[in-house]
């Protein structure tokens, strides 16, 4: 993983933009800036980042919007600012393919960090992609996850699945019948840390929950063990 | 004209009215029936029959008598002119009594028994003895005995009937005005007086109207008030994120010795971040906007999380003592549900002292879920109890010069509560510290 990733910026707030800039810069990384929505969605389906650093609130085109539209041709890891709290904002960011979200206003180290998080899980993957003589795709029941192309299949259907998703179904489909905790997850998943009061791994877990549905006899595929974390049901 | 006043005032002269017209009219239907009807009807009966007898003979007659009888519940016979029976339907062994002469002692004997004779003529002129025997009482009958019951019973249902109307009519608009003004009072400062109430045009609707005016002065303050506060919070953000990224670049300019300082402003912008944070998050909740769609979730694991974070967040572990129940599923939104435990757990931990504990206690009760948050701490002032759940509300003596009292987050906690069907109290416990009780719905 190399510091000199590009990111491309997209925050109204002319001041704060000129400090993330400077920041992010002194970090190394190479940065570009963008001030509103539909700049920063042409910016970003034009240019090659490695990621992209998205405010919610946004004139002309709001983030959720810009991301919605990103992803349809691209899956450049997103790294959301949001409200702070707003877990509505949260949620819908989620389901729409963030890769990960950041209350605003923020720890600029937090930012650091989580964007490194995202950039180490990229460069993970596509070792993974490199490597793929060593992955061998997993089956299980009627689902079908194939690391090496990245495509997860329910009943021979391709499921719509975000980067962390499909890292979570792998890593709980990989160790069936067996309770990985929240600590794990998150780090395999998300690639950084558990922190305190930090859902975000519940929140992609019950996403895929949701794009999984549950056993044909109704019985939910991934349960919470209480107090230790989730597991695929093997049976 | 359409005040109250009038519309008491016309109601108690039409109900007199009508429950006297009705009584009077019961009363005269009553007796005419009683005077008339009997012998009236008898007698033209009687010249009915005669007819009959004369036009079709006597197999008629006695087909038309046991006709009457099935009928009217009248049993009669009928003597020619010369006092002999023209059929035997009927004849009693004593016929020929009836042909004797009327004595007041015969007179008692046969209405004894029931029985009338009547002398009548038919349309040919010639005379007949009819005798009657009314076996089966007529309605009438039965019911003049209860006359005055009956004018009483009458005279109750109508007023009975005219009162419950009208007093639902003054009630009903009353009591709406009444649930309009208990909702207002907690805290639905949308609710207004429905058009049922205001279109009525009297004194209740003019109260209504009035009642209307107010709760749209009072929203509107409120909703001034509210948007001044979130205003001020949304823009105290902006300043802090740029505060914050400026004081990161200035740090790495800066010395190693420097860095204390440096630390020390970081954390008072998290304080500062944090407040903003509540404050915000209140505001929605008392907005009752925004808020997730409800789901289903896990109460026993939410809880263990919650308190496992602040525990970690406290650094105090086995602090904690958790009683939880297995697979319980609560609908509402988990969201609020966690930051309410959460501020409450936090603020429990920070008050039970090193060597308290904090104690968990969530059960099933019939109607909602009990969960009880306790600590070992010195408790609060009874009389400042009800008090705790108000915003920056600060408990006097021993607890403000710890931490600086409650804060907001407990305020937070009840509007979490209160926007889910929930309720939270908090009560002193009787061996000490605080016993701080939420109840979600099932």
């Amino acid at each position: 993983m190399s510091n000199s990733a590009n990111i491309l910026l997209v925050e109204d707030d002319q001041e704060l933009n000129e400090l993330l800039t400077e920041f992010l810069q002194l970090e190394g990384f190479n940065v570009t800036s963008t001030f509103n929505g539909e700049e920063g969605l042409k910016q970003a389906q034009n240019g090659n980042f490695d990621v992209v650093v998205l405010d919610i609130m946004l004139p002309i085109m709001n983030g959720l919007e810009v991301l919605k539209q990103l992803r349809n041709n691209k899956q450049t890891p997103v790294l959301m600012l949001t409200a702070r709290g707003d877990e509505v904002d949260r949620i819908v960011g989620f389901e729409m393919g963030a890769d990960d979200y950041l209350p605003k206003p923020c720890n600029p180290r937090e930012l650091i960090a989580r964007i490194k998080a995202i950039l180490r899980r990229v460069d993970m993957d596509t070792q993974g992609l490199q490597n793929e003589a060593k992955k061998i795709s997993i089956q299980r029941d009627d689902i079908e996850v194939n690391p090496a192309t990245r495509v997860a299949t329910l009943n021979s259907e391709a499921l719509e699945l975000t980067s962390t998703e499909f890292n979570l179904l792998e890593n709980l489909l990989a160790n069936a019948g067996n309770v990985l905790s929240k600590e794990d997850l998150t780090e395999t998943a998300l690639g950084r840390k558990l922190t305190m009061y930090d859902r975000s791994i519940d929140m992609h877990l019950s996403n895929l929950r949701r794009k999984l549905g549950p056993f044909r006899d109704g019985e939910q595929r991934i349960k919470t063990v209480r107090g230790v974390g989730y597991l695929y049901v093997a049976r | 004209m359409r005040s109250l006043y009038w519309k008491i005032f016309v109601f108690f002269w039409v109900t007199l009215i009508i429950t006297m017209a009705a009584v009077v009219t019961l009363t005269g239907t009553i007796i005419e029936n009683r005077q008339h009807l009997e012998s009236h009807q008898i007698i033209e009966l009687a010249m009915e029959l005669t007819d009959a007898y004369e036009q079709e003979g006597r197999k008629k007659l006695a087909n038309e008598l046991r006709k009457i009888e099935e009928q009217h519940g009248i049993k009669a016979f009928i003597l020619d002119q010369y006092n002999r029976p023209i059929s035997r339907v009927n004849l009693p062994k004593d016929w020929l009594k009836f042909t004797e002469p009327l004595t007041p002692k015969r007179f008692i004997e046969r209405t004894n028994r029931g029985l009338r004779a009547y002398q009548i003529s038919s349309s040919s002129g010639t005379r007949y003895t009819f005798v009657a025997y009314v076996f089966r009482k007529r309605a009438y009958q039965y019911w003049f005995p209860h006359l005055p019951a009956l004018q009483l019973i009458t005279a109750l249902i109508i007023v009975a009937s005219f009162t419950a109307f009208v007093t639902w009519r003054i009630t009903n608009p009353i009591n709406r005005l009444r649930r309009a003004t208990n909702a207002f009072a907690r805290g639905q400062f949308d609710t207004r007086v429905d058009e049922k109430v205001i279109c009525r045009k009297d004194e209740i609707s003019q109260l209504g109207q009035s009642f209307n005016n107010m709760a749209e002065r009072i929203a509107m303050l409120l909703n001034n008030q509210q948007r001044l506060f979130r205003d001020i919070s949304h823009e105290l953000r902006t300043p802090l994120a740029r505060q914050q990224i400026a004081l990161e670049l200035l740090a790495r300019k800066l010395s190693k010795k420097d860095q204390a300082g440096i630390e020390r402003i970081e954390r008072e912008i998290g304080r500062m971040n944090e407040l903003i944070d509540h404050v915000l998050t209140l505001l929605r909740l008392e907005q009752g906007d925004g808020s997730p769609a409800s789901s289903q979730y896990d109460i026993g694991e939410l809880i263990s999380d919650v308190a496992h974070d602040a525990s970690f967040e406290a650094q105090a572990d086995d602090k904690i003592k958790l009683v939880l129940p297995t697979a319980c599923y609560l609908t509402g939104q988990p969201g609020l549900t966690s930051r309410a435990l959460e501020n409450i757990i936090r603020n429990a931990l920070r008050y039970t002292g090193d060597k308290g504990k904090v104690y968990i206690n969530a059960s099933l009760g019939k109607e909602c879920l009990n969960i009880s948050i306790a600590d070992d701490g010195p408790g609060v002032p009874e009389e400042t109890l009800k008090h705790l759940f108000e915003p920056f509300y600060r408990v006097e003596e021993s607890r403000n010069q710890q931490a600086g009292g409650y804060g907001i987050g407990m305020a937070i906690a009840e509007q979490a509560m209160r926007s889910q069907g929930g309720s939270i109290h908090a009560v002193n416990r009787p061996t000490g510290g605080l016993e701080v009780i939420i109840c979600l719905p099932l």
